[in-house]
């Protein structure tokens, strides 16, 4: 949170005198649902009987995960848009988080008409202010149908990337491992998404 | 599993029956909402487009976005929606607000959590945004009154379908596609 906040407040910062040149600012709906291709799981820990975890494994799956976001954005270039994102996403089975994430989309032709974009953005999910639990990242492409010139309708695809460090068991007592004992333990979870997105400016 | 067989064949021609009398516009589409997700369609009927057809086939996502609940449940939804008041914006949209009565059936769980048929009648108000560019946009809400169904220990229970009110306040989304 420390780390990342200053970043999207900078980017964001940076953006306002953007708006006032002629950028234009938009705001936006986006919905969607993901299926998980695989989750890889790197992990060293210690045992409460002295024994060391070590090794990664791989596990694929079909788990599904809808997620909604609201984002706020600025057209700074008549082919590029930042856009800073919030919402409620399913990262995992029976696991939750708000993400905030600051998204980067480069349109081919244009940001008003009919057309292919690229986009990708980072962020983090949390689970309350100071929680953070999860890093997010995503790249995808998208194509947009231009309603009027102020409604715009996208349909997006895109390769969502969260990691996060998933709690940990002691296999005979049961009980959670402490973060003492914990070397590395890192989820990747990779995901490929459909959505649909509502803008207007 | 024998019932859900049933119920499929059973919505299966209700969709088909529902389609048959429409004639003017049509568009096809999906159905976004809280509450449910899965295909639309709308028809207009009547002279000058006085009223819309609406059936949506959807899939009941009571709990499964809060992983309170693991598998979806079924609606057939079918209401007419009559047009109260008309006007075009400068983009060329046309802008529609509707409301009208409506039918569902469905094999939905209650807010109990308990899976088993449902009949219920419906009501609703609609926002339409009809595009130049044959995209449609439905903004609408709606409530359902009605009966559920369910067996619990071999005994039938019967009470009133729960959801179909305290869900009323979803907003429901279609996109649209005119054929």
């Amino acid at each position: 949170m420390r780390r990342i906040l200053p970043v999207i407040l900078a980017f964001l910062l940076s953006s306002l005198p953007l708006a006032g040149r002629g950028g234009k600012v938009f705001a936006a709906m986006e919905w969607g649902a993901g299926i998980t291709l695989a989750d890889i799981h790197l992990y060293n820990y210690l045992l409460e009987g002295g024994y060391r975890m070590n090794g990664s494994e791989v596990y694929f799956g079909g788990k599904i995960n809808a997620y909604w976001q609201g984002s706020i954005g600025c057209e700074i270039s008549p082919t590029w848009s930042l856009a800073l994102n919030a919402g409620y996403e399913g990262v995992d089975r029976q696991y939750r988080v708000y993400p905030v994430t600051l998204r980067a989309t480069h349109y081919l032709q244009s940001s008003t008409t009919d057309g292919w974009f690229l986009y990708g953005e980072g962020g983090a999910g949390f689970w309350s202010i100071s929680d953070i639990s999860v890093v997010l990242g995503r790249l995808g492409a998208g194509y947009r149908i231009a309603l009027t010139r102020h409604t715009l309708l996208d349909f997006l695809l895109s390769y969502r990337l969260s990691i996060r460090n998933p709690d940990l068991f002691d296999p005979d007592s049961t009980r959670q491992i402490p973060p003492e004992r914990i070397a590395l333990n890192h989820l990747y979870a990779n995901k490929l998404t459909l959505s649909v997105a509502l803008s207007f400016r | 599993m024998r019932t859900r067989n049933l119920f499929l064949r059973w919505t299966l021609l209700l969709s088909l029956l529902v389609s048959v009398p429409a004639a003017g516009r049509s568009w096809l589409g999906a159905f976004f909402s809280p509450k449910a997700t899965g295909i639309s369609s709308v028809s207009s009927v009547g002279t000058g487009e006085a009223a819309f057809v609406q059936a949506d086939l959807l899939l009941d996502m009571n709990g499964v976005y809060r992983a309170w609940n693991d598998s979806p449940g079924l609606q057939l939804r079918v209401a007419a929606d009559y047009v109260i008041v008309r006007g075009a914006l400068a983009t060329g949209t046309t802008l529609s607000w509707m409301a009208g009565p409506g039918l569902m059936f469905g094999y939905v769980s209650d807010s109990d959590n308990v899976f088993g048929f449902s009949g219920s009648v419906t009501a609703g108000t609609s926002l339409m945004f009809d595009f130049l560019r044959k995209v449609g946009i439905v903004l609408s809400f709606s409530a359902d009154m009605g009966l559920h169904y369910s067996r619990s220990d071999g005994h039938p229970i019967m009470r009133s379908y729960r959801n179909g009110y305290f869900r009323a306040y979803y907003p429901e989304l279609r996109l649209l596609y005119q054929f």
